[in-house]
């Protein structure tokens, strides 16, 4: 799993170079782009498209029959019906491209989520930083969980340990830029989780878990934990990023669905996509 | 057996679904493109519907202060007139007594059946006309397909004229027009829909002869006879081969060599001539055709591949045509794969108009052309769209022609029958043209004898003409399930038809006979009458009506003087040329020569030939002769598969007539039928029209049930007896 979640932040992480240190938005504009084309290509190749085409003109047929028989509103009425109908019977023939369309679209968005959701750290501001061990560790396991925080952040707080929850919490400030690696050790076991304090673009991930399918997912180079080891979970709080759009503040998601649908359309007739 | 991959997208599918940031996949541009488009096409209904109904009471405020109750005195609310161009009295009388024909029976029992006076001359356009108007030529200027040009005695098409647009913009090698192109309807007098429709009554009219370009009226109305091809023309065919030693085709069609490099032929596909260029140039249109194996090549033009497949049509493949500045000129044809070994050899139809984005326009209104395409795929909109001249040339065998026939008659029947579902009130008529073409082309399987079962199989198809009765029979049982009690429905044809075995080169006869004489040293004409001395022509034919004299002041090189000696002159040649024998076997050639005046009436009589001839049963003008060639042959064997024809003396080949009302008329003819659909929807006909009614008063009382019930039963009986 581990191989394809690294193949994908490699990639996307190829993509996203040349956008690193440029404003979020010509990232956004490029992969954007680049989507609705690919969306395109995958939208053709797993489509009926004559069906998908036949299936339109019913729909404009019976639209031109709107205004063909208005004078009539028995016959209108009964075309509108018939429009309705065929409009189903083309999102029918729309279905099946749309599931093969959702898996790409599905890991765009994970890694979109990564870098445009949240931003990294700035110069001090604080964090909570969770680290979730197994059920039922007991109080003293979790006495002797250590933590080593690298120069550049600052603990702030000793640990709140909740034996309920199996989990411990510290506040963390960060007092330079860099990458930094805390670290979280229980006798022989340890782990780390990445902490960003950066201006530029990058991947982000507030949660590091064990090994599962959701991790071929992960968006950064961060390891999951060992099945074996104490650790559950380590999770943190990246701030929200407030995505600027040519001077419009627009949601990231938002942003990518209108500019890549302005892509599919302007490129549909290019590649020849019926839709 | 749900596919492994589908499994494996489903469950993934289904994890993405769980998961709670994937959700957003919902929302990507895959969905968003479709719900997108759906979206827009149901608010776009929203609206137009919204404005209708807004609109909708001003509307019936207008139509109801302009006709009043339209069908207030109407005797029914909805007719419906199913035309079976070229129906044949006698085979059908006969076919309807050995029970072939069990609707028609029906029909005939409900109502009426007669035979049906066709027009002089019995040609479809000038049919079709006396119907649309009902009136005769000399009111409605149809005389012929072809009129001559009196300056350049070239034919004309007689039904419209297209020219460009009057001004134009030179830059360069371009020449852009600045207006539209301008259509010419040269059909006179107004049909019986648009007076209708002036009335408040909506009316269908799909693909009834002479209605390009369509009538701006108060319905809805297909174009038919006459639509030009692409190319302008009323279908020309193309024929792709390697065989360069392929004889030339003579007409309807043109021969493009290709060339073959291992298992690829490359070629260019002709287009209509490029008008925004000096130069006029056809535009081009490169393919591609790859051979797979002998049977099945793969087609490629422009960006589209397509797989064709030995002796099996392709669907109509849109063809676009560039003519610079953004312009493009969109055409549809279906291909047909000959063979690809030892020579290649595809065929494609004529261009036909697109009817999705026509270059001219082919309904009325603009949009209908446009919403059937949507509805029901794309469709041959070419006048005279089965290709008779590829079978005649030898292109295509006896087996493709029927499959075109059929496949286009089946878009027909697709049209009629939303028509007529969408005909609540008012009329709904349809031509269907396929009875027309299949006997003109097979008619020699009727005759053993026939000459053009010299060089034609005719043994394969010798039911063709009974098999085609009895699916018009078929569509009229299908047409009769979809009618009211009180709805009045004819069937009728615009004439018979007849087999064509010799022709007559009437040119021949007036140059023997001293009427026309050639240039000097000119032993033979080519086509058009190229090579006549006009100043010593007195008469000459051309087209398949009759015969035009030369007259002063009327033609540009007149030499008959208007007045006594135009009118010996008529005489004289009604005189000689009615009678004609026939040197080889002593039949009568002519029947009777007419003088146009005696038979027509209006202003447009001058426009029509002189003398209108009357063929007998087996004759007809010869090829040569209606295409103005002189070669000394004055009769021929017809040996062309177009073996069947109706262009003869008009009391030889009336037409039919079938409706579910008592015809009291006693020799019903085609131009009464627009006063009596006047009639029966309660419109005075105009006092210029010359038809009457055929119908009396008793016409209010619906279809006779017993008489129909009896019918129905009589059928069921032989039904079962020949199922036992």
């Amino acid at each position: 799993m581990e191989i394809i979640s690294t193949i994908l932040n490699s990639f996307f992480g190829f993509l996203f170079f040349p956008f690193k240190t440029l404003a979020p938005v010509w990232g956004m504009l490029f992969v954007s782009f680049a989507s609705g084309i690919i969306m395109l290509l995958i939208f053709k190749a797993t489509s009926d498209q004559a069906g998908i085409k036949k299936a339109k003109n019913k729909v404009r047929g019976h639209f031109l029959a709107i205004r063909l028989y208005r004078d009539d509103l028995g016959l209108m009425f009964g075309t509108v019906k018939n429009l309705l109908i065929s409009n189903f019977l083309y999102l029918k023939k729309a279905f099946r491209p749309m599931l093969f369309l959702m898996i790409p679209v599905g890991i765009i968005l994970l890694h979109l989520a990564g870098r445009y959701e949240k931003r990294p750290f700035q110069i001090g501001e604080t964090t909570v930083l969770t680290l979730r061990l197994a059920e039922n560790t007991s109080w003293e396991q979790l006495k002797k969980v250590e933590i080593d925080v690298p120069d550049g952040l600052k603990l702030e707080t000793p640990p709140v340990r909740i034996v309920q929850l199996s989990e411990i919490s510290w506040r963390i400030r960060v007092e330079e830029q860099g990458e930094y690696w805390v670290a979280f050790k229980l006798a022989d076991h340890v782990v780390k989780k990445k902490i960003v304090v950066n201006e530029i673009l990058l991947p982000l991930d507030s949660k590091v878990t064990r090994s599962s399918f959701s991790t071929l997912l992960s968006n950064t180079d961060e390891s999951s934990l060992p099945e074996s080891g104490p650790f559950l979970a380590i999770e943190m709080r990246y701030p929200k990023r407030e995505f600027d759009m040519f001077g419009f503040e627009l949601h990231w998601l938002l942003s990518f669905f209108l500019l890549s649908l302005v892509s599919g359309f302007a490129f549909k007739r290019f590649l020849r996509v019926e839709f | 057996m749900i596919k492994q991959s589908t499994l494996f997208l489903l469950c993934l599918s289904l994890f993405l679904f769980l998961d709670p940031q994937p959700v957003y996949a919902y929302i990507g541009p895959g969905a968003g493109f479709v719900f997108i488009t759906s979206f827009l096409m149901i608010i776009g209904s929203f609206f137009m519907v919204l404005f209708t109904l807004l609109t909708w009471p001003i509307r019936v405020l207008v139509r109801a202060f302009k006709n009043r109750n339209a069908f207030a005195n109407a005797k029914t609310e909805r007719v419906v007139i199913l035309g079976l161009d070229g129906l044949e009295p006698t085979i059908t009388e006969r076919m309807l007594d050995e029970g072939k024909l069990p609707n028609l029976k029906k029909l005939q029992a409900q109502g009426s059946y007669s035979r049906l006076q066709t027009t002089w001359p019995a040609l479809s356009p000038v049919a079709w006309s006396a119907f649309s108007t009902g009136v005769n030529p000399g009111k409605n200027n149809i005389f012929d397909f072809l009129s001559r040009n009196r300056n350049s005695y070239l034919p004309e098409l007689s039904s419209a004229k297209i020219s460009g647009a009057r001004r134009k913009l030179s830059i360069g090698k371009y020449e852009l027009p600045l207006g539209k192109p301008s259509i010419r309807f040269l059909r006179r007098s107004q049909s019986f829909w648009k007076i209708l429709g002036d009335r408040g009554i909506f009316s269908h009219i799909l693909r009834v002869p002479i209605s390009f370009p369509p009538e701006k009226f108060n319905g809805i109305q297909l174009s038919a006879m006459c639509t030009p091809d692409l190319w302008g023309t009323q279908g020309t065919f193309s024929f792709f081969t390697t065989d360069e030693s392929i004889d030339p085709i003579k007409e309807g069609g043109e021969t493009a060599i290709v060339q073959k490099k291992d298992d690829r032929v490359e070629g260019f596909i002709k287009g209509p001539e490029n008008t925004i260029t000096k130069k006029k140039e056809h535009l081009k249109l490169p393919f591609v055709a790859k051979i797979l194996n002998k049977d099945e090549i793969e087609l490629t033009i422009g960006k589209e591949t397509y797989h064709l497949k030995k002796n099996i049509y392709t669907d109509w493949i849109e063809l676009r045509f560039k003519a610079g500045f953004g312009i493009n000129v969109h055409g549809i044809a279906r291909f047909y794969l000959i063979e690809t070994q030892p020579h290649f050899r595809l065929y494609m139809t004529p261009i036909n108009i697109d009817p999705e984005k026509p270059a001219l326009p082919v309904s009325y209104p603009y949009s209908y052309s446009v919403y059937l395409s949507k509805l029901f795929g794309k469709y041959a909109t070419l006048g005279l769209a089965e290709d008779t001249w590829s079978l005649n040339e030898g292109i295509l065998d006896d087996t493709a022609f029927l499959e075109q026939t059929y496949m286009i008659h089946e878009e027909r029947e697709t049209q009629f029958f939303d028509a007529l579902d969408k005909t609540k009130k008012g009329l709904c008529a349809v031509v269907i043209d396929a009875t027309d073409r299949i006997q003109h082309m097979f008619f020699r399987t009727l005759d053993d004898d026939h000459p053009a079962n010299k060089y034609n199989n005719h043994e394969k198809h010798k039911n063709v003409i009974e098999d085609l009765y009895m699916r018009m029979d078929d569509l009229v049982g299908r047409t009769m399930q979809k009618l009211g009690k009180d709805d009045v429905f004819i069937v009728l044809s615009d004439h018979g038809f007849k087999p064509f075995k010799r022709g007559i080169n009437l040119n021949v006869w007036l140059q023997q006979n001293g009427y026309l004489n050639l240039k000097n040293g000119v032993k033979e004409t080519g086509d058009f009458l190229i090579g006549v001395d006009w100043t010593k022509t007195k008469a000459y034919a051309i087209g398949l009506a009759g015969i035009y004299l030369n007259v002063k002041g009327r033609e540009k090189q007149g030499v008959v003087k208007a007045g006594e000696e135009y009118q010996t002159l008529k005489r004289e040649l009604i005189k000689k040329l009615s009678g004609l024998k026939d040197p080889q076997s002593g039949e009568t050639a002519i029947t009777e020569m007419f003088d146009a005046e005696q038979i027509y009436n209006g202003p447009y009589t001058n426009n029509g030939p002189d003398l209108i001839s009357g063929y007998n049963v087996g004759y007809r003008i010869s090829w040569d002769g209606a295409t103005g060639i002189i070669n000394g042959v004055l009769f021929e064997d017809n040996t062309k598969p177009w073996s069947g024809d109706h262009c003869i003396d008009p009391r030889l080949v009336p037409g039919v007539i079938f409706c579910n009302r008592r015809i009291t008329s006693k020799k019903p003819a085609l131009i009464d039928i627009a006063p009596t659909v006047l009639n029966l929807f309660g419109v005075e006909p105009p006092g210029y029209m010359e038809g009457v009614q055929i119908f009396d008063e008793e016409v209010n009382g619906g279809v006779d049930e017993v008489a129909s019930q009896e019918v129905s039963e009589e059928i069921s009986q032989k039904q079962i007896g020949s199922s036992q």
